[in-house]
This record gives C-alpha cells, structure tokens and sequence, in this order.
C-alpha cells in the first residue's frame, strides 16, 4: 500500500477492519460424513463435494468511526462477509484483521438461547463478550428500556414475536460498548417507530466513533447512515467507495434484472443485440433492438453548450439508431442532482406522441425543451430508449438505457441567489393591492 | 513405500490438534471465561428440571428409585451377595451399587450428552463468537453437581443402615479426578465428531450400555473369571468405581500407583481431546 509512506503508524492504527483478498468456498456434500473426509483426504488430493465459492475477492479497509453499507441480492455473500468479519466462519481465502470489541447481530436469533428468559439471555450475551455480571446489572435497566418489551423480558426468548425478539437483540448488541458493530438485516422485523430509533441510535454512537458494518435492502438507510457502499453480486464486489454510487449501481442492475425478466417473458422478442453504439454513461443496459448514438445538450442559439443560466431553454437532443424493427417506440430523459435524486424528465410515451415504427436500421432524434429551473450545481442525464404500450407499463421493455451519459452545469446569478432544489417563478401580490 | 507417503500428512494434521492441546492456553481460556461457565451451569442445573412441579426434588427421587430397583433386581431376584462381608448388614448392598452408579451415571451423562451438544446449540455456533469448548465443561459441571446430591444422599443412607460415613469420603475430589478427565475428553471427542458423523449419537447410547455391564457396578470384580480380568485391568473405569466404594463405604484409601497412572493418562487424553476439539471447531459453522 503506498499510502503508508505518510505517517504510517497513525494511518495503521486507525484502520480497524482490513480485509483482504478474502473468499469463502463452501463444498456442497452429499454427506455431512464427506466434509470430514476431505478434510482428512484433501490433503492427499483427493476431492470430495461441489466447490462453490459464496464469497471471492473481497478487500477493504475500514477506518474508526466509518460505516459501511453493503447491498446486494439474496445471496450475493452479504451475510457470509459479515460472518467473516464477526469471526464466526474461517475465510477460504485472504484474511481480515479486526480490532476492538465486535457486537454482531446476524439475522435473528443472535446468540440467544430459547430456553433462556430475555434477562437471562441479556446477562448470558454480556457473558459471551466477556463483560462482568455486575456491569451488567448496572446496563440492564437501560437495555430493557430500549428494548421497550414490557413484561416479556421475563418470558422465555423462544415464545418472542420475531419483532421483539429484534428489539431485544439490537438493545443488548448497542449495550455492551461494541467498536464494532454489525448489523444484517434484522431490522426489517421491527416496526417503523423501533426502526428509526435504532437508525437514531446508530447514528449517536456512530458520533462517539463506533464502525459500523450494515446490511440492509433499506437504500435509504444505507444512504443516510453509511459513508461507504460495497456492492456485492454472486460473492464479488462490483463497487466499493461513495454510497450513493454504490446504491445506484445495485438499483440500476436490479431494473436491468427486471427488464430481462420482461423481455424473457414475452417471448415475442428478438435476440438482444450487443449494445455497440459510442455512448458512454455511469450505467448502460438493454436489449439492443435501437441504441442510442449521441446525446447533446443545446442552447437557444442551437449551439452544444453544458453550462445554462436559470430560465435558459435548455434542448436535450437524442440520436438513435434501429438495429431491428420496433413499435410503439418511446424516447425518455431524466436529470438526477449530484446526491442522486431523481430531479425532473419525462417519456413521448407518457406525453402521448407516437414515434413512427422504426425499420431495421433507420435513425433519428428526437428533442426535449424545457426552461432551466434548477439551482447552480451540476446535473446528470439519464436517456432511455423503451418498447411499451401499456399505461401500466406492465409491457415495458428498455432496449437501451445510459444513466448520466452527459452532464450540464447550471450557473447562478449573484444577485439572485437560489438556495432550494428548484427555482419557481412566483408572483408577490402585497396587501395593499389585494 | 505408499503406507509412508500416507502417513506423514495424517501426522501433520495430527500435529495441528497436538499443537492446540496446551494445558497453559486451555486453562487461560476456561479462566477468561468463568464468568459465562458459571452463569451456565448455573442455568443448565436448573434448566434441567425448569417447568417441572417438583423441581430439584428430581434429583433425589430419580437416584432413589434407581436403587430401589436395583436392589430389589440383584439381591431379591439374583440373590446376588457381596462375598466380602457375610453377614452384611441391611441395604449395604444397595449402598454398593449406589457408590458404583454415582460415578458411572456422571460418565455416561457426558457422554450420551457429546455427540449432540453442538447440534443443540446452533446459534453458539453460527451467529456469535462462542468459546464452543466450554460447552463440554458445563455440561461435567451440571452432571458432577447431580452426582453431588446423589453423594450427599448415600452418606445420609450410610449414617442410617451402617451407623457410620466413613471418614475416608473427603479424599473423593482425588478420584473425582480422573473420571472428570475421562468424561470430558470423551466429551471433547464425541461432541466434535457428532458434527460430521450424526450416527454417534445414536451408537454412543449402546457403547455407555456394553460399558455397564462390562464395569464391575452390579457384581464385584472378584466373580470375574481370571481369563476376563484384562477387561477391569484395561477399563478405567472399573478403578474409578472401585476407589469410589472404598473411600465412601469401606473406609479404605485408594491404590495410589493405580491412581497415579490413571489420572496421568486420563488428563492427557482430556487435553488430547481438548485439542481436537480446537483444532476441528473452525469447520462446525459449515456444517451445522
């Protein structure tokens, strides 16, 4: 690493999770028997069982105090990467180093014992992490009052809603000082209100320099809480770094999922075609029957221009070509801000313009104008060739999609500042005209 | 030539459990770790009869009806007779096999119990970091709680059919010894094994019954034919409840040679097993 040329103790010392290269490769036996087997006779070369690999490649490093949201599909390795990091399974492959003390709450049922009543499985998580019983008594009126359980708290833990059961584990794994703390998915099982107090919760000790490790399908969350995303699909990492651009990848490949689906389900559909136009975005997916060729962004003058004044027309034209026959063609754009939400755009097929079919390889274009009314900062566009027909857009299919294919920029005027997403014309009427 | 090129990575993976089998780190991680085993023999001894109306009256009737049958089976039935003392005096017989049981019953607990504590307890293995290993020695704390009441009731028994406790009975932690060393390193073994191999849990059962008969509990080791005597010899076990009836009926201090040798190598095997156990508990998450 060439960072560690700059005050390399300091920079060693902070990083608390390092994980590197690491991979977990299960073998699928037929036999519980066969594992031991190969453990014994692997060694020799002989080979019992089916690799599968749930987990390859992953490395990162965490630094005090930061959190990190991964997302992924069911299965992705979300979960195995977090029982590596909790030490709970060996990895396969690479190693991971942690420091401090780690409080994990992996699915539900973390650590509990059925039998036990939901005191005595407090003191019994307490004993776990090696924390006295008397400290432990002066911290349970308060994890019981966060677990907000009533007189549940001495009932057997095996007769909890999966909600309380939730409530319980995440006061107790909050309680027991963690510097680490990882959370998966569990809660989802709590209601709205226990929801967001622990996101209140994770943010407060993430102030007082907790590292967090989170999984959720909530982006939102992940968004809100985390500084970091890691991107994972079938056990490799697509994308560490910035959140944002962590989550939009994960939505973006989730809609291109959904629309292979809908193509797959129609049948009716020809081969999608290599997408081979010159177009480049953060983003690109789709079926290929039409691509997109160039998008451009033009003033008044019709001149190619990236930078607008508010209330400047701004013309967004879209060029495509036909590889294939298609009906019912729609041209669409969208403008996201720099925080990745979702700004203004529109569809022809919501508009109601009916584009002509294209013919196998016929071109084309198409242009939106609209008067600029966003505040100074910069813009991406997203632009989407679609096949649809149906209002519900149950019939929606995307033959090529770029999200932020070209970027503008708005500048503001001094005399008139901005401060909100957008700038509204509003007409002032005082008093003593009305 | 090819039995060599075999052995030497089966020695290396035996080296692997040798390595781990360090009494210093083993007793560093069962002291680290007292709190958690006292909190959980703790619940274990009282899980164990939780729900039921008579609560740890159990634990005095259950040892209580055993004998009543047992004595009732060797000496009305079988007539059995210990040939040492001829006119015994009423229930020393009983009280014989009682002495014999108390230990027996503690090694076979741990070991029926072995080969599915990890099973039972899969969220200790896959959804925190658990010290697995104490699981073994909560569950020798709970059984040698239990035989600690059952001692406690043979010595009240002693003072009322024989007069008398003999005063011999407060060397019993020493042969305690070597039977906890035996159960637990058997536990260590079969609790590790019955991850990978489900059947010991259903052979162990049969094992602990063949090793009843073949202990010298309900008939004394002097009616074995000379030709069978390697079985007593070879078997730990038949020292142990020989030790545990001289000390708590006879008055009688234990063979020390015997003992010596005995608890030596039953605390190798402890460690032995320890190790193995160590060494094999990185796989269990995989497979549980």
């Amino acid at each position: 690493m060439s960072e560690t040329q700059f005050s390399p103790n300091q920079a060693a010392l902070e990083i608390v999770v390092s994980a590197r290269g690491i991979g977990k490769c299960y073998r699928l036996f037929d036999k519980p028997s066969d594992r031991l087997k190969h453990q014994f006779y692997g060694r020799f070369g002989r080979v019992y069982g089916r690799e599968f690999w749930a987990l390859r490649g992953v490395s990162f490093d965490l630094k005090k105090g930061e959190a990190v949201g991964i997302v992924g599909r069911n299965g992705s390795g979300k979960s195995t990467l977090l029982q590596i990091i909790a030490g709970i399974i060996e990895p396969t492959e690479g190693s991971v180093r942690v420091e401090g003390r780690v409080s994990a709450l992996l699915e539900l049922g973390s650590g509990f014992n059925p039998e036990y009543t939901g005191q005595q499985n407090v003191f019994l998580s307490g004993g776990i992490l090696g924390i006295e019983q008397e400290e432990m008594e002066k911290r349970y009126d308060a994890i019981a009052a966060f677990a907000d359980i009533g007189e549940f708290i001495n009932q057997p833990v095996k007769l909890y809603s999966s909600g309380m059961y939730a409530r319980l584990a995440f006061s107790v794994a909050i309680s027991v000082d963690p510097d680490i703390l990882i959370v998966d998915e569990i809660l989802a099982v709590g209601d709205y209100g226990f929801q967001q107090k622990c996101v209140a919760r994770m943010r407060q000790l993430r102030e007082n320099g907790l590292t967090l490790v989170y999984v959720t399908h909530d982006t939102n969350a992940v968004r809100s809480i985390c500084d970091k995303g890691l991107f994972l699909n079938d056990g490799s990492p697509v994308y560490w770094g910035d959140t944002d651009e962590a989550v939009s990848e994960y939505l973006g490949y989730l809609r291109q999922l959904a629309n292979q689906d809908t193509v797959s389900a129609r049948g009716d559909i020809p081969k999608p075609r290599k997408l081979e136009t010159e177009v480049f975005g953060f983003l690109r997916y789709g079926t290929g029957h039409a691509q997109i060729e160039k998008v451009e962004t033009r003033n008044t003058q019709d001149e190619v221009s990236n930078a607008f004044m508010i209330g400047e027309t701004i013309h967004i034209l879209v060029f495509y070509k036909s590889f294939s026959a298609v009906d019912n063609f729609s041209v669409s754009f969208l403008i996201r801000d720099n925080t990745g939400v979702d700004l203004m755009g529109t569809t022809t097929f919501d508009e109601r313009i009916s584009l002509p079919p294209l013919s196998v390889g016929s071109q084309g274009a198409v242009r939106f104008s609209f008067q600029n009314v966003l505040k100074p900062g910069n813009y991406g566009i997203s632009v989407a060739l679609n096949m649809i027909s149906q209002r519900d857009y149950s019939d929606n299919i995307t033959l090529d999609m770029v999200e932020a294919c070209t970027t503008f920029l708005t500048i503001g005027d001094e005399n008139r500042p901005i401060h909100y997403k957008f700038f509204c014309p509003v007409k002032i009427y005082c008093d003593t005209e009305i | 030539m090819s039995a060599q090129i075999k052995a030497a990575p089966l020695l290396n993976l035996f080296k692997g459990a040798l390595r781990l089998a360090n009494p210093v780190k083993m007793s560093r991680n069962f002291w680290q770790h007292r709190s958690l085993i006292k909190q959980m023999v703790q619940r274990d001894v009282g899980q164990r009869y939780k729900g039921s109306i008579l609560g740890l009256v159990w634990s005095v009737i259950t040892p209580l009806v055993m004998l009543i049958i047992y004595t009732f089976v060797f000496t009305v039935i079988f007539k059995g007779r210990w040939t040492i003392t001829e006119n015994a005096p009423f229930g020393e017989y009983t009280l014989i096999i009682f002495a014999g049981l108390i230990p027996f019953n503690l090694f076979s607990e741990l070991a029926n119990r072995a080969p599915i504590l990890m099973l039972n307890s899969p969220n200790f293995v896959k959804k925190v970091v658990f010290p697995l290993e104490i699981l073994p020695l909560i569950a020798a704390g709970s059984a040698t709680i239990t035989s600690l009441i059952s001692i406690g009731l043979l010595l009240i028994f002693s003072l009322i059919f024989l007069g008398h406790i003999a005063p011999t009975a407060i060397f019993l932690p020493l042969i305690y010894l070597p039977l906890l060393f035996l159960s637990l390193g058997l536990s260590w073994f079969l609790s590790a094994l019955g991850v990978y191999f489900r059947d010991f849990a259903q052979i162990i059962p049969l094992v602990t019954l063949v090793l009843f008969f073949m202990t010298p509990i309900v008939y004394p080791p002097t009616s074995i034919p000379p030709s069978f005597q390697w079985i007593v010899t070879l078997n730990p076990l038949a020292m142990i409840v020989s030790d545990f009836r001289n000390l708590l009926i006879w008055n009688v201090f234990f063979p020390t040679k015997e003992w010596v040798i005995w608890t030596s190598l039953t605390g190798i095997f402890a460690l032995l097993g320890y190790g193995w156990f160590i060494w094999s508990k990185k796989g269990f998450a995989d497979v549980i």
